[in-house]
């Protein structure tokens, strides 16, 4: 029996690397699974919890569903949680949790175990509680010969505090025989260097266009044309798209380019308005997304002019042609520089108000240099 | 299928099963009773995956059954019943009728094969080889509690402390329980056995033991993994911690040759008037001890008071002033239930043994505390 990866949409040279670490029997007590949010790396570690119990699911079959299903005491599935109403730091994660928040992590979790690609959005969970952590010493010292391995599964570890990965060391640095600790992130700078240096580390890519499509089709039902149009501008990642998906792709594909029309066209007021009317209506999720869009946008000329034919705005090649025939020496690198600066200062809660304006005399520019 | 049952029967059964379900749990599965109705035998099981309870009825059924049913919804029903006859059916569209003779309930019921896996003892889920069989009469096991659950480690920083070693030697079965500040060492000679092995119980099982034994005789079944404590009418079943207990013994003073004798009453009344005025933080309370005369006192520097008292002992040894945690204290001269104690002492830094003058037969019961520094 090996079917291992078989269910899995790319991620081959990871696969392929946990496989031979697999074979020749010696596995590390703790890997780090790091990557772009979204590229599946928890789907492939669920993938390799399997692999690394087939033998016991072989003897007993039911030991598959109890893995898949995040099951204590075959896995601890660590993950951020919101803090209760007078939690103090000494309570249980879930003691002081309201009835509406367990309700809403059950929820998520049971998405999260029935589509692994799935991401967890548990109401005001910014961060892994140091208890949680402090579980896992628990966990560890039961007796246990039930299966072959158990797995630690840390999802998003970067949400640990100094205090939480401090914790976490003594644990990461010699766990008892048969368990083995998965770290998943997206930040993986966000660790502490004695984290890192006790993993072992394996690098996820960004997914293929036709990987995240596939898995938007199989995995969540998405039309497959939608899913081929949306994976275009995921980046690889699944997440990327969902979150496309969820904000209305079609609009925000408009919006771009209706504000491009109106910076170029020296209707400053007009693009600030439809920017700020985005704003007002549809959130800081969607004028974020606008703006990626736009620099997508600004990308495709550059490609038109380097003859890339591979464009995000695939519809759209003859109006590209036609942009870098009007503006052919504008500074597209320099304002798309700028204005993912912009997009990065609204996690420092720049005013979203001046973001706007930035953006749209950057663009501005373009016409102007002409 | 159907069956009937008495509503004060079912209750006494569920009210012993429902300890286990745990009220805040990610895993909704938990909250559920697991009921298996098997040859004329109904069996209701919850579990929050550290212990599992199970307990058993008779009852007259034409076939069998298991479904899951939310915990607290079933309890609180049966429980507001009073002594009625239920009538239970099993219908095939996951809803389970309950009927009495004025009301008619309708609950819904979840299919069995997602509830976690319960080992049975013996069974076949546990391997049989590794399994070892033991009986303890309840009266004995509840009282080795008593001795020594106070002292179990409330901290994760040593999972093997958060238990209770059951450490079965020649002598008998030895029950230690430490957290580093005590220790509790509980010899019982009246349980004998030819296991050599150690295995430690951890805290939730105890705790919920505690409260369920009887005088009755407890069977105990010892995996590798796991243990079982089969009481007359339920049986608790518990993972093993798998790590290696402290190695108390060591820690165990050989040279406290001061004795001390004191009534036990008395002193612990002087040592919870001294616990109002011991600092919150440290706690501590000063055992100066002359000749016949032990004074305590505590002070409490931020609030500016201080207590003193002085009992009559019997003491054998050089003048000696040594600092304790009171809360410590308090708790094993809440636990020592004997007339008169002795403190075994060396020096103001070494472990302080306390014993009962007059050790029950087949006890030997021995608790270690260590002191605090004093400023002066």
């Amino acid at each position: 029996m090996n079917s291992f990866g078989k269910g899995i949409s790319g991620n081959k040279t990871q696969l392929e690397t946990l496989q031979k670490i697999y074979n020749s029997n010696k596995v590390p007590h703790a890997i780090l699974f790091s990557g772009l949010h979204g590229c599946g790396k928890f789907a492939v570690a669920m993938e390799f919890a399997l692999l690394a119990n087939q033998k016991s699911i072989l003897k007993n079959p039911s030991v598959q569903a109890k893995l898949t299903r995040l099951e204590e005491p075959f896995v601890k599935f660590i993950f951020q949680l919101p803090r209760g109403k007078g939690e103090l730091s000494d309570d249980l994660p879930f003691a002081k949790l309201s009835n509406e928040q367990i309700e809403n992590i059950r929820e998520e979790l049971n998405k999260k175990i029935a589509n692994p690609y799935y991401q967890m959005q548990i109401e005001k969970a910014n961060n892994i509680k140091v208890t949680s952590i402090r579980e896992i010493r628990k966990f560890l010292a039961n007796n246990y010969d039930d299966i072959e391995t158990r797995f630690v599964i840390i999802n998003d570890a970067h949400l640990m505090n100094a205090e939480s990965q401090n914790a976490l060391l003594k644990n990461l640095e010699e766990p008892p025989p048969g368990n083995i600790f998965i770290l998943i992130t997206h930040h993986k700078n966000y660790l502490l260097p004695t984290i890192k240096s006790r993993c072992w580390q394996i690098d996820f890519s960004p997914l293929s266009e036709k990987d995240v499509s596939d898995i938007l089709v199989n995995r969540f039902e998405i039309d497959k044309q939608i899913a081929d149009k949306v994976s275009h501008f995921s980046d690889g990642s699944v997440t990327q798209a969902i979150n496309l998906i969820e904000n209305d792709f079609e609009y925000m594909i408009d919006s771009a380019i209706t504000i491009l029309r109106y910076s170029l066209g020296r209707r400053y007021n007009t693009a600030l308005n439809k920017l700020n009317e985005i704003l007002e209506n549809n959130g800081k999720v969607t004028f974020r997304f606008i703006l990626l869009m736009i620099l997508k946008w600004l990308n495709d000329v550059i490609r038109n002019k380097i003859a890339n034919n591979n464009y995000y705005f695939s519809n759209h090649s003859e109006t590209l042609i036609k942009f870098n025939k009007n503006f052919p020496k504008a500074d597209l690198q320099q304002i798309s520089i700028n204005i993912e600066k912009y997009i990065s200062s609204m996690d420092n809660n720049v005013h979203l108000n001046v973001i706007s304006a930035n953006v749209i005399f950057e663009l501005a520019t373009i016409a102007i240099r002409k | 299928m159907e069956f009937k049952v008495n509503s004060k029967e079912f209750e006494r059964l569920l009210t012993k099963i429902i300890p286990a379900v745990p009220s805040r749990t990610p895993m909704q599965i938990l909250e559920n009773f697991l009921i298996e109705i098997k040859d004329g035998q109904l069996t209701v099981f919850a579990t929050d995956l550290e212990i599992s309870l199970k307990s058993s009825l008779n009852i007259v059924a034409d076939s069998n059954a298991s479904f899951v049913v939310p915990a607290k919804l079933l309890y609180d029903v049966v429980r507001s019943l009073g002594e009625t006859t239920l009538n239970i059916k099993v219908e095939e569209k996951g809803k389970l009728q309950l009927t009495t003779d004025s009301g008619e309930y309708s609950l819904s019921y979840l299919d069995s094969s997602d509830f976690p896996e319960i080992p049975s003892f013996p069974g076949d889920t546990v391997d049989q080889e590794d399994l070892k069989e033991i009986s303890i009469n309840g009266e004995e096991l509840n009282t080795a509690f008593l001795y020594t659950s106070f002292a179990m480690s409330k901290e994760e920083m040593r999972p093997a402390m958060m238990g209770t070693l059951f450490e079965f030697i020649e002598e008998g079965l030895r029950f230690v329980a430490t957290d580093g500040h005590r220790l509790v060492n509980m010899l019982n000679t009246n349980i004998k056995h030819e296991i050599t092995e150690q295995y430690i119980i951890p805290e939730r099982a105890i705790s919920v033991l505690h409260k369920v034994l009887d005088e009755k005789d407890v069977k105990i079944y010892l995996s590798k993994s796991h243990v079982s404590f089969v009481l007359s009418d339920i049986e608790l079943i518990t993972r093993l911690i798998g790590q290696r207990y402290p190695d108390y013994k060591t820690v165990i003073p050989m040279e406290n040759e001061f004795l001390l004798h004191v009534k036990t009453k008395d002193l612990h009344n002087a040592v919870k008037r001294m616990m109002l005025f011991s600092t919150s933080n440290t706690r501590r309370v000063k055992f100066s001890i002359d000749g016949d005369n032990l004074e305590i006192s505590a002070e409490d520097l931020d609030i500016g008071a201080s207590g003193k008292e002085s009992i009559h002992c019997t003491y054998e040894g050089d003048p000696l002033t040594i600092g304790f945690n009171s809360a410590y204290v308090n708790d094993i001269l809440s636990h020592i239930r004997a007339e008169e104690i002795i403190l075994k002492l060396h020096s103001p830094t070494k472990a302080v043994i306390v014993e009962p003058k007059d050790n029950k037969d087949n006890l030997d019961l021995m608790m270690l505390l260590m002191p605090v520094r004093l400023n002066n």
